[in-house]
């Protein structure tokens, strides 16, 4: 595997990226490999593609949107950027918030940069569960180094940390809690803590100013507004793809969009892919696409501190605590706009203004779980309409989430809160003592008593060796095809443990290599 | 409101599938702002005067049209609550502010799931509109920072 240097930051990351204006008729293209979506996974798979010398299409539903364009507004930002508005959840027996992001770079634009290695033992756990054992920590390695080198991940930097990432160290420290700062593709961080509404200093390598610029220079071919509908195919073989063109304005489809290649490779996230493969005649024989959807579910609490924290300020995930990482357990720091975080204050009108004005003094922390005790499915719904997403919150998920829950409270105490908001229905909402944690141990929480948010979704188009239970084999191409290959979230089996970007992007940049042997 | 070059009614049905909020809405959402974000505390500017009603409108207005027929329902949702709980046959836009407050309690205290979670987004939605104000940022000091540890912090 060749040497890679770090991307080259631009003015104008965007350049040559075909925007809908660009569009006079239908488009119609040709290549030798088109990749629906510019997400972690696509943009991955263009870029080493297009650099190993094949002509590449890339294909994304969303717009490109650029650092003079991100407002730090959460609700613009969630219209803009997230599918449905920011307003996606989950049905069954929890009403689960998860977030899509719809734009050039997919979620790379608005999450938090977490770029961490999931563990070998996590690949242990993949072959015995779903016989992927040809996909090994030790075979991964390579791909891990390669984009950690081009994104420049690299452990958040003390002086961005800022106060509320330093209150968790110091809890995690007082209880003798492993923790760290966070790996992060973000070279250029300065700690504004902007992430969640789009990098206005351009210090995140989200893969819109990284992979996609690369994929660009090697000659790849980019066209946003495009939404992709189905995999056009015969027999075993995918012969290209086609959608519509979308007027960002009016989000009316007005251009037919075909696009016809020797290799499909889908890295529409999760969400998206597998309802692609069910309006499809290709990929979907066994009708796995869509089951056996996984999130990380996650709860956070509100330390309250005697101090000045300013929230605000700081990397907005800088540390993070893998000290219960085996037991399906993860902690983390949490920042996203204040109206996203005062969902934990209790009560309304002026209590909960008086609550909202002590968020310089507060810092949330957060805990997921595994989901090994969680599924759920997503399924295409006709006229377009976004897909329904159901999910059922397991009790041993819901168990486990309570530990964690009590976790961040004894965290947040040993950092020194005064307070700490469980944000838990029908319990107290002020914690101050341990007794009041000890007691939230005892409680017995139900899976609708926490406010929940599916931190990470994936699973929906697994890989696995049973053509019966699985969508893909480990080389990412879907069984019973000869040239449709998946390269999202969706692929990952199981819980990767840890925030899952750096494993697509290394799981693609696998995919990707592959296929260049065997195109 | 823009101009449509149809009908006056056509003109209408075509603003409401646009987004923008009728006249009736616009009382329900006006209502509930009222409550849940007053006047006064620890942040003085009121709800209303933020210009979250404006603000919830052009969100409506941006979110994809299953998105926003959920937030129209949830509006007709909390409008009817006060005759669903059997507290009042009047609408809640026209129950006076502590009865109204009464209304939005139940709901936040609500032993169904599914009440809950429409008062929290409900609450979520107008908070997110209320922290677009400029004013409401100042007073949480959470004006944005593009490179808050070399600048000078401000007093």
């Amino acid at each position: 595997m060749k040497k890679v240097s770090r991307y080259e930051p631009s003015d104008h990351p965007h350049e040559s990226v075909k925007v809908f204006a660009d569009y006079q008729g239908d488009i119609v293209d040709r290549c030798d490999v088109v990749v629906v979506g510019s997400g972690p996974g696509g943009a991955v798979v263009a870029k080493e593609l297009a650099e190993a010398g094949f002509d590449i299409v890339l294909l994304e539903e969303g717009l490109a949107w650029d650092a003079p364009d991100f407002v730090p507004d959460a609700g613009a930002a969630m219209v803009r950027m997230l599918r449905e508005g920011g307003m996606r959840a989950t049905r069954g027996n929890v009403f689960m918030p998860t977030m899509q992001a719809i734009a050039l770079g997919g979620g790379s634009v608005v999450n938090s940069a977490i770029c961490a290695r999931s563990p070998a033992w996590v690949f242990d756990r993949w072959a015995s569960l779903h016989g992927t054992e040809l996909l090994t920590g030790a075979s991964l390695d390579g791909h891990y180094q390669r984009v950690e080198s081009f994104l420049g991940v690299e452990p958040t930097l003390e002086k961005v940390l800022g106060e509320r990432n330093l209150a968790f160290k110091r809890g995690c420290d007082a209880l003798g809690m492993s923790s760290a700062p966070c790996p992060r593709n973000a070279p250029g961080c300065k700690g504004s803590a902007e992430c969640f509404t789009g990098c206005r200093n351009r210090g995140k390598a989200s893969m819109d100013v990284s992979y996609v610029p690369a994929a660009i220079r090697a000659g790849a071919r980019v066209y946003t507004s495009v939404r992709v509908d189905t995999v056009m195919a015969s027999g075993r073989r995918a012969r290209g793809v086609q959608g519509k063109a979308v007027d960002p304005r009016s989000k009316k489809a007005v251009y037919d969009v075909r696009v016809q290649a020797r290799v499909v490779v889908l890295s529409a996230g999760c969400m998206a892919t597998p309802v692609i493969l069910q309006r499809s005649e290709i990929g979907n024989e066994n009708g796995q696409a869509g089951r056996h959807l996984r999130f990380h579910p996650g709860t956070a609490v509100l330390a309250v501190f005697p101090d000045l924290i300013r929230p605000w300020e700081g990397a907005t995930q800088g540390y993070h605590s893998l000290h219960e990482l085996e037991d399906g357990l993860k902690y983390e720091v949490l920042w996203s706009p204040p109206p996203i975080i005062a969902t934990r204050f209790p009560g309304m009108g002026v209590q909960f203004k008086d609550q909202l004005a002590r968020f310089e003094r507060s810092a949330p922390f957060d805990a997921y779980v595994d989901g090994a005790d969680s599924e759920g499915s997503v399924t295409g719904r006709p006229f377009g309409l976004e897909p329904d997403i159901r999910f059922t919150f397991g009790a041993k998920d819901v168990k486990k989430l309570h530990r964690g829950l009590c976790r961040l409270v004894e965290i947040s105490l040993a950092a020194g809160a005064v307070e700490v908001l469980p944000g838990l229905f029908g319990y107290k909402p002020v914690l101050r003592s341990q007794a009041d944690l000890d007691e939230l141990r005892a409680y017995r929480m139900k899976p609708t008593d926490p406010v929940i948010a599916g931190t990470h979704a994936f699973g929906s188009t697994r890989m696995g060796n049973n053509v019966k239970t699985s969508v893909v084999d480990v080389d990412g191409r879907c069984h019973q095809t000869d040239n449709l290959y998946i390269a999202d979230s969706g692929v990952i089996p199981s819980s990767p443990a840890v925030n899952p970007m750096l494993t697509i992007m290394a799981l693609a940049s696998r995919t990707a290599h592959i296929l260049a042997a065997r195109i | 409101m823009q101009n449509h070059p149809f009908s006056p009614l056509l003109s209408a049905a075509l603003s409401k599938w646009k987004g923008a909020l009728d006249r009736h809405e616009k009382q329900i959402v006006t209502a509930c702002t009222e409550v849940l974000l007053p006047a006064g505390g620890a942040i003085a500017v009121s709800g209303l005067d933020a210009k979250v009603v404006e603000t919830f409108e052009q969100l409506l207005a941006n979110v994809p049209p299953m998105t926003r027929m959920l937030l129209r329902a949830m509006l007709q949702f909390v409008e009817r609550s006060p005759w669903a709980y059997g507290y009042s046959p009047r609408p809640f836009s026209r129950l006076d502010l502590s009865q109204r407050h009464k209304v939005l309690e139940r709901l936040m205290n609500s032993r169904f799931y599914l009440v809950r979670t429409a008062f929290l987004g409900l609450r979520t939605v107008l908070t997110v509109a209320y922290f677009r104000d400029e004013n409401v940022m100042q007073a949480l000091g959470a004006t944005p920072n593009l490179d808050p540890f070399t600048q000078e912090k401000t007093p």
